[in-house]
């Protein structure tokens, strides 16, 4: 098999495998796709024929309803599917833990020119709501750099879980209302879990609410059927009143229903709230840099660890620039993947921007 | 330095603005009290004075983002693409500064600066002329920064830190610090216009020795915009007089030195020095203070427009031929003291006899007498300056027939060249510092286009993430076809939960990236309203529009519906006919929007002097 069949393309559909046939993440319906988790920048697509951890199409299902179209065809932890390229030689695809939410995978690809790694939205470690994300030995690696540039760092995981419980605590003895904004799909499980663990009344949006119950579904209880973790807006107005948090996502900041919550003291719970411009567009009084992702730090160990002798990189606003650093920090080459078709247009379009 | 920093960081949240108030009292109380630090007032001083962003009490230090990113990469060891990356992230360099040394081996472990060497340091940067000498300064004060210290002190540097910009939440910090009375705290303030001077005032309870004093800046009164009249006023007690287009401005003459303070109460004096030169040499033997206009004067006195002022601005000692191609006048309209006495709980009717006495007795062009009218007479259908009798005195006016008649005058003074109005209540005294209804300023917009939105960037500050800022364009017929050609951008005008939906139609309508800014498909009209129109390469119809604001989103219209190019052609017209501008295109200085020529920065380059350009 020659290196050239394992070239990776940037379609307008996204990322391509030709020796394959298969789309990674796309965000238009294809025929054959890997789509890593359920988020819905990575699941938008829909495909003919779709690879994913069992956990990721039973979430996808849980997000959208079942009316997808799609042909779902799970991939287990500990199995494997094979595929033919055009010349007759058979790929191996597997997955490995990719961290970042429940079910996120890693697509794991044997062929007999060696192990190509596909790692999707990616963080080292994992909690108590899903698997540990670490790093698979390869040849070729694809990673995902939302976080790449140097003033993204972290703390652990378990002190901001820690912090955060505590700064709800706090909130709560103070008389007020503390806010979590964070996304409805895996950080809000994380964050429901840490709360409902330290013994802390939870409330939720239903988008985080409906996201809970799919992951209890799956094995990580989150106090859905037991009703200690409540619906938000099924509530009377007095239970409203009652010590509490409320979880909900980052979009609903400005909305009337926490801007007139005169108690109410928010927290932004992203990579992004160690940015002080982050708080201020949410308006939040605090902020905690948890991530399901991959700080700058991690990225380069990640690379490091993986051992790939070339690396690919996607996803971030300084994608250059991060292919530059992780290039003079490894030894490995580092390729950018830009979006082709858009930068043409961009071109053609681009009277004097 | 680092209370202080920490309780800054406590502030930077926007809600709660107790809390803020709280954390900045608190810290200015223990900075305040610590009577074993020899010079706690000193601290004191310093401590209030970079909380409200202020570099010295006097001279600006000299130091923009060029010189600040040298430090920050040889502060931090990472490049220039690094650094500038990093503060396009955060929208601020300052705070990309901080982040980045968190990673500096032991930085959060050093001792920190003290707010004596802060000071210390800001004024030999003052001095310092080499740009190798200001280098130094700043890697001597950095090196031994924590790394909130240099985020807040890098803020302080560039002008990015806004607490202390909040209107009074310093103020209400220092009467808090030290049990004074708010009242007491804000008469002060509006007189002592150094805010570290007022809490140590406040600090010895002496806020009643508070005065002005020539010489010492006040703050300005300032004037409450107005669409048009919408309450009953009395027009008896009122005057009306031209809203200029120019900098608004103090003129001190004190022991015989002539000081010009502009807007932003810094000094300006050799920015204009046929004014000071005229002030000590007409005024002789007296002292006062007069709070004006500067204005680019062309043929026959007639005003020129800002954008004539702008070559002027920024620079310090002019050259023969700059003064003698833009010469500039001080429009004087009220007197705040003269020969020792200080007029402010004067009413304005006599603080303006004293003036005209004083611009009588000065008799010089540089220095000018802006015309005043009784609201009656100006709401005289007949252009007040063209007859000499008095209208009958009409009791109250209801407000339509105010407004209706006050169009006419407004009409009138844009005939003149200036912005608009200004109408001032009589009795009043003058309220430093405040924006009440004594003043009332009717401006209004020069006209409004329907544009379509072609390109979206991320804001800045609190709209860093979002997209707030629009490139708009007007149709061009091209032959048998139209094509969307831009006019200008937008900031501001829309409400957060408005940009945020606005954030996810762009995103949806998106068709590219590049750089910072989306191409978006062109869908999305806005009505958008301006101060005047300017030729312009800048934007590919030819045109751009001055200050810029979003009305509303014109969701009752296509992109087909908007106005085309020949329609800003003649509302273009209209105005070099009425003197607002004048034909030629307007030179554009520096680059980015620091260097834009609106109105609004103004004060930031005048604060920049003598910074590498
Ligand atoms: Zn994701
Ligand atoms: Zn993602």
């Amino acid at each position: 098999m020659s290196a050239r069949e394992w070239a990776i393309e940037v379609r307008p559909e996204g990322l391509y495998l030709p020796a394959i046939e298969l789309f990674l993440d796309p965000a238009l319906p294809v025929a054959r796709a890997f789509v890593s988790h359920a988020h819905g920048d990575h699941a938008s697509g829909g495909a003919g024929e779709v690879f994913a951890s069992p956990e990721t199409l039973a979430l996808i299902a849980a997000r959208r309803g079942e009316s997808s179209a799609s042909t779902p065809a799970p991939i287990a932890w500990d199995g494997a599917v094979e595929l033919k390229t055009p010349s007759g030689a058979t790929a191996r695809l597997s997955l490995a833990p990719a961290g970042h939410i429940l079910g996120a995978a890693q697509l794991v690809i044997d062929h007999a020119g060696g192990r190509f790694v596909y790692g999707g939205d990616y963080r080292s470690g994992g909690d108590a709501t899903h698997a540990i994300g670490a790093p698979v030995p390869c040849d070729e690696l694809v990673l995902e750099a939302t976080y790449g540039l140097p003033i993204f760092r972290f703390p652990s995981r378990d002190l901001l879980l820690t912090q955060i419980v505590a700064w709800c605590g706090e909130r709560i003895d103070a008389g007020e209302t503390p806010v979590l904004l964070a996304y409805a799909l895996g950080k809000s499980q994380a964050l429901a879990h840490a709360c409902l663990a330290a013994g802390l009344p939870v409330r939720a949006h239903g988008a985080v609410r409906k996201m809970c119950a799919a992951y209890e579904a799956l094995g990580v209880s989150l106090g859905v059927a037991d009703g200690t973790l409540q619906h938000y807006a099924s509530l009377d107005a007095r239970a409203k009143k009652e010590p509490g948090v409320l979880l909900t996502p980052p979009w609903t900041a400005n909305h009337p229903m926490i801007r007139k919550l005169k108690s109410a003291r928010v927290a932004l719970v992203s990579g992004h709230a160690c940015i002080d411009a982050a708080l201020d567009q949410r308006r939040a009084d605090a902020g905690f840099a948890l991530s399901d992702h991959a700080d700058y730090d991690d990225l380069i160990a990640t690379a490091r660890a993986t051992g790939a002798r070339r690396v690919y990189v996607t996803h971030g606003e300084e994608l250059g620039l991060f292919a530059r650093l992780l290039g003079a920090a490894i030894s490995a080459e580092v390729v950018p993947l830009v979006a082709a078709k858009l930068v043409e247009s961009v071109t053609v379009a681009g009277e004097e921007a | 330095m680092i209370r202080l920093s920490r309780a800054l960081e406590r502030t930077k949240s926007s809600r709660g603005r107790l809390d803020k108030e709280r954390a900045l009292a608190d810290a200015f109380a223990l900075i305040g009290r610590d009577s074993l630090d020899e010079d706690s007032a000193g601290s004191l001083r310093v401590a209030v004075r970079l909380a409200t962003g202020a570099v010295t009490a006097s001279a600006p230090i000299g130091v923009g983002f060029s010189l600040m990113q040298e430090v920050i990469i040889a502060e931090t060891g990472w490049d220039s693409e690094v650094v500038r990356a990093c503060s396009r992230t955060c929208g601020d360099m300052a705070e990309a500064f901080g982040l980045l040394m968190q990673r500096v081996r032991g930085a959060d472990r050093r001792s920190g600066v003290s707010l004596s060497d802060v000071a210390r340091t800001f004024e030999l940067l003052a001095q310092a002329s080499s740009r190798a000498h200001k280098r130094r300064h700043l890697d001597e004060l950095f090196h031994r920064a924590t790394p909130l210290e240099a985020k807040y002190l890098a803020k302080v540097i560039l002008g990015s830190l806004r607490t202390g910009a909040l209107e009074g939440v310093v103020e209400n910090a220092i009467a808090r610090a030290f049990a004074q009375p708010l009242e007491e705290v804000r008469r002060a303030a509006t007189l002592v216009t150094d805010p570290g001077e007022l809490a140590v005032l406040a600090r010895d309870g002496r806020l009643a020795e508070a005065s002005m004093s020539i010489g010492a800046p006040v703050a300005f009164m300032l004037a409450t915009p107005i669409e048009t009249v919408a309450t009953t006023l009395s027009p008896a007690q009122w005057t009306v007089e031209d809203k200029y287009d120019g900098v608004r401005a103090q003129l001190h003459l004190h022991d015989g030195e002539a000081i010009v303070f502009a807007r932003g109460l810094e000094r300006v004096t050799e920015t204009f020095p046929e004014v000071a030169r005229a002030a000590a040499e007409r005024g002789r033997g007296r002292t006062f203070a007069i709070d004006g206009e500067l204005l680019a004067v062309g043929e026959g006195d007639k005003p020129r427009p800002f954008m004539a002022l702008q070559q002027r601005l920024g620079r310090k000692a002019p050259t023969a031929a700059t003064l003698a191609a833009t010469p500039v006048a001080f429009i004087a309209y009220d007197l705040l003291a003269i020969d020792g006495k200080i007029l402010l709980e004067f009413p304005l009717a006599d603080r303006r006899a004293l003036l005209a006495e004083l611009t009588d007795a000065l008799d010089c062009p540089e220095i000018r007498l802006s015309p005043s009218t009784p609201l009656l007479d100006a709401l005289d259908p007949l252009d007040p300056l063209e007859t000499d009798a008095l209208s009958e005195p009409t009791p109250e006016l209801d407000v339509a027939e105010v407004a209706r008649r006050l169009d006419g005058a407004f009409a009138a003074a844009r005939g003149r060249g200036h912005e608009g109005l200004v109408l001032k209540r009589n009795d009043a005294p003058y309220e430093a510092g405040r924006r009440g209804q004594s003043w009332l300023k009717v401006k209004r917009a020069f006209a409004t286009l329907d544009v379509v939105i072609t390109a979206a960037e991320e804001g800045h500050g609190r709209r860093a993430g979002v997209l707030s800022d629009y490139t708009f364009a007007v149709w061009r017929d091209e032959g048998d076809a139209r094509a969307l050609v831009n006019v200008g951008k937008a900031y501001s005008g829309l409400t957060d939960v408005e940009i945020d939906d606005m954030t996810r139609r762009l995103t949806a309508l998106t068709l590219g990236r590049y750089g910072g800014a989306r191409l978006v498909r062109p869908e999305i009209v806005l009505e958008v309203a301006f101060d005047g129109l300017q030729r312009s390469k800048r934007h590919k119809s030819g045109f751009a529009l001055r200050f810029p604001r979003i009305v509303r989103i014109r969701t009752d219209k296509t992109a087909e519906q908007a106005d085309d190019v020949a329609t800003v052609e003649k509302l273009f017209a209209s105005q070099v006919g009425a003197g607002h501008r004048e034909e030629g295109e307007a030179k554009t200085r520096g680059r980015g929007r620091r260097g834009m020529t609106e109105k609004g920065e103004t004060t930031r380059q005048l604060g920049l002097f003598g910074e590498e350009k």
